[in-house]
């Protein structure tokens, strides 16, 4: 079931069933919250290009080239995200935009969407730079 | 600054402090910029000195930056010195103000390092005039 759009822009957090990088076209296991970073046509089908994100916080796991975003959301999470999560702007996905993806029960094709606090555009465009998510962007036919 | 094949030829002759330059390389590739290696690697592979390297980019950098710029002129006109001092004050201003969104300041940091998205074909860096 494809999704609704509801007008995502660049630095929205939403959730997605995050694949294996052997399986790239089917849901993994766990609904990761992820940054979304644009929109593209794949095969005919809308995909969402998205980043990494986890909230299993470790120590040492912050990428070596500044390519990630540690954000911390006490409030405004709008139930996507809570407490840490890191954001890891090396790992750039196409995911299809459909409830398989990006629903928690994979049905519903209404999205719950967290917006990143503008104190962080910034820091996260640094990070993005620092992976060159341009480059991936331009890969994957997003326009800026 | 001219081009020189000659490291020690070039070092001695640099006596006027106006027209030399020292610059200092990171000691990897990253996004602020190559390597010293790889500095000494691409010259090396042209059979010149690092330095001459250095002049030969800015050259060419000047050339697809500068609008109709010639070398045979030897200084720049008003008006591409105007151009040049349109670009500073308009980065000042943008400096001064903050992003409201994610892709402006995002787009805001590719148009000042270079790093390539086709969307932005009328950045500089790419070697292209506005």
């Amino acid at each position: 079931m494809k999704m609704k759009n509801p007008a995502l822009v660049m630095g929205d957090i939403i959730r997605a069933w995050v694949p294996f990088d052997e399986s790239p076209k089917v849901a993994g296991p766990k609904f990761r919250p992820v940054i979304f970073l644009g929109e593209t046509e794949i095969d005919g089908l809308t995909h969402w290009v998205v980043a990494y994100g986890t909230s299993k916080m470790e120590a040492h796991k912050e990428t070596k080239n500044g390519g990630d975003l540690i954000v911390n959301f006490t409030e405004g999470g709008n139930g996507v995200i809570h407490g840490e999560s890191r954001f890891d702007f090396n790992r750039v996905f196409a995911l299809p935009a459909t409830a398989e993806m990006f629903s928690v029960n994979k049905k519903q094709s209404s999205l719950l969407v967290a917006k990143l606090p503008q104190h962080l555009f910034q820091p996260a465009a640094e990070a993005m730079q620092h992976a060159k998510v341009g480059q991936k962007l331009s890969r994957l036919g997003v326009r800026l | 600054m001219h081009e020189n094949n000659n490291k020690q030829e070039l070092v001695s002759s640099s006596t006027d402090k106006e027209n030399s330059f020292t610059v200092t390389l990171e000691s990897i590739n990253s996004a602020f910029g190559i390597s010293a290696d790889t500095l000494r690697a691409m010259a090396n592979s042209y059979g010149i000195t690092p330095e001459a390297m250095l002049v030969r980019a800015a050259t060419t950098w000047a050339q697809a930056d500068i609008p109709d710029f010639d070398l045979d002129s030897p200084e720049l006109t008003l008006a591409q010195v105007e151009h040049l001092n349109q670009r500073r004050a308009s980065n000042d201003a943008l400096a001064t103000s903050q992003p409201t969104t994610l892709a402006e300041a995002f787009k805001r940091l590719l148009g000042g390092t270079g790093e390539n998205h086709e969307n932005e074909k009328s950045s500089p860096r790419n070697g292209r005039h506005n």
